[in-house]
């Protein structure tokens, strides 16, 4: 029966966000279809999650229609002017049907029109310029460099837009995606979608996307909202999936070793594996759009279903020593970047950055240690897992 | 610190009613607060009270306010 075990998966435990996998394993073994306190079902086991995300039953949840539904309370007692629901309005991860068939090609069309394999050399080449000098450095910050350098040269970002501004605006956009946020968040959030706008230049990506959505009849905000969730789905797990990767492999010499002398090949085994390990999108949400049963349990339509990505990347009936990097499997059926119809349109250029980035980057850190006085930090994110901090230093 | 003057006041705000409307002994439930309203009052309770990483469950576990008094009074 679900949720009758004493094994619950709770984010607000001690240590949670430092490390979550411990409970998910136990959830799998244990309990691997259970209902929170809202009615939500949490699912943790690879052979449940994934045909939920292939499966036609389902749909995505629906970010801008939760918003709209809860502005009146969000800003009751707030000056701002509501601008969560219009923000979110476009982003490709909460369509269904028609409009994210359509989007989703348009989209593609002008993300691919870009030369990424030659931006994300050059940025590679920047980063290490960058930090050739530094004796210490946050792995977080590098990573972050890395990722702005390419974005900056593809979206179009006015004069103003600083590092510091995108690094925010992402977090927060991120964030707005999170489940158990307050009001309060909600409020930071909104706040950073309407200064926002200031951030992006009229030429470059959003000249292409007007002219690729010639016939949408959309409105400027909801260009705003498509520039939004890029600059997001961009920075975010690209960052994270860099920084988290980095940390692994200087932590472990064998690693190290790996990527120096990894052919091409080797490279992809070794990125595929980091991002399984990884997998900075903890959970996706899934909506039954009819009665559904998985493993004996029937859920009426309508039902919210929280995927565990993360925990199914870790599920030992599919993947040998899940808890282990292992930089040569070579069979890694991961579902880090999702799958079906929602299958994440980046995915490509999150894997390039890996394979252009990580020897050169190696080459550079490994005369770096980390400092393990100085504790990892943690971001107290569910649903994107993030790493705030993370020191290496030159013995 | 007047835990229960204070939670009253959240519920009040919260719940759209006046405080005079908000009974100690009866379950959160019975304010219709929803999850949203539910998280957002733990983290008026985290920085409020100093209290870190505030679990929202809390609301179903002391399902009253006389019953989360007795929980905030054990965390000083």
């Amino acid at each position: 029966m679900v949720g009758e075990s004493t094994v619950k998966w709770n984010p607000f435990a001690p240590d949670y966000f430092h490390d979550p996998y411990p409970i998910y394993a136990k959830s799998r073994e244990h309990n691997p279809i259970q209902r929170d306190s809202y009615g939500n079902i949490i699912i943790f086991k690879y052979r449940d999650v994934a045909p939920l995300l292939e499966s036609g039953d389902f749909e995505v949840s629906n970010l801008e229609a939760y918003f709209e539904s809860k502005e009146n309370y969000i800003f009751k007692n707030s000056p701002q002017c509501p601008f969560l629901a219009k923000t979110t309005s476009k982003w490709l991860m909460y369509l269904n049907g028609d409009i994210h068939r359509k989007l989703r090609i348009a989209l593609g069309k002008v993300l691919f029109s870009y030369d990424f394999d030659r931006l994300i050399q050059e940025a590679v080449q920047d980063s290490i310029a960058h930090f050739q000098d530094y004796q210490e450095l946050d792995l977080v910050d590098f990573s972050k460099y890395f990722i702005f350098h390419i974005l900056k040269q593809f979206i179009g970002l006015k004069d103003f837009a600083s590092f510091e501004k995108v690094v925010e605006f992402s977090n927060l956009a991120a964030r707005s995606q999170d489940i158990f946020v307050s009001k309060q968040m909600y409020l930071k959030i909104n706040d950073c979608f309407t200064w926002g706008k200031g951030l992006f230049a009229e030429t470059g990506f959003k000249d292409r996307l007007v002219k690729e959505l010639d016939g949408f009849e959309f409105e400027e905000e909801d260009y705003y909202s498509i520039l939004a969730v890029t600059l997001m789905a961009f920075f975010e797990t690209s960052k994270d999936n860099l920084s988290f990767s980095l940390h692994h492999i200087l932590l472990k010499r064998s690693l190290i070793e790996y990527i120096l002398e990894a052919d091409a090949k080797q490279i992809k085994w070794i990125t595929e594996e980091l991002i399984r390990y990884n997998s900075p999108l903890q959970f996706t949400v899934r909506i039954s759009k009819k009665e559904v049963e998985i493993d004996g349990h029937h859920f009426p339509t309508g039902t919210r279903f929280v995927l565990g990505i993360a925990s199914a990347n870790r599920d030992e009936e599919i993947f040998e020593s899940p808890e282990e990097i292992i930089p040569n499997r070579q069979i890694n059926p991961h579902l880090a970047f999702g799958s079906g119809p929602h299958t994440c349109l980046g995915a490509l250029i999150a894997r390039k950055e890996m394979e252009f980035g990580l020897k050169p980057m190696i080459q550079f850190l490994q005369k770096f240690s980390i400092m393990t006085e100085i504790p990892l930090v943690w971001g107290n994110q569910i649903f994107m897992r993030t790493l705030d901090k993370a020191m290496v230093n030159i013995d | 610190m007047n835990y229960k003057h204070w939670l009253i006041a959240q519920i009040a705000s919260e719940a759209s009613i006046s405080e005079k409307e908000v009974d100690c002994d009866v379950s959160f439930e019975h304010f219709n607060l929803d999850s949203l309203a539910i998280v957002s009052i733990s983290f008026e309770m985290e920085s409020e009270f100093q209290l870190e990483n505030v679990d929202p469950s809390l609301f179903s576990e002391y399902n009253t306010i006389n019953k989360l008094c007795v929980w905030l009074e054990s965390q000083q």
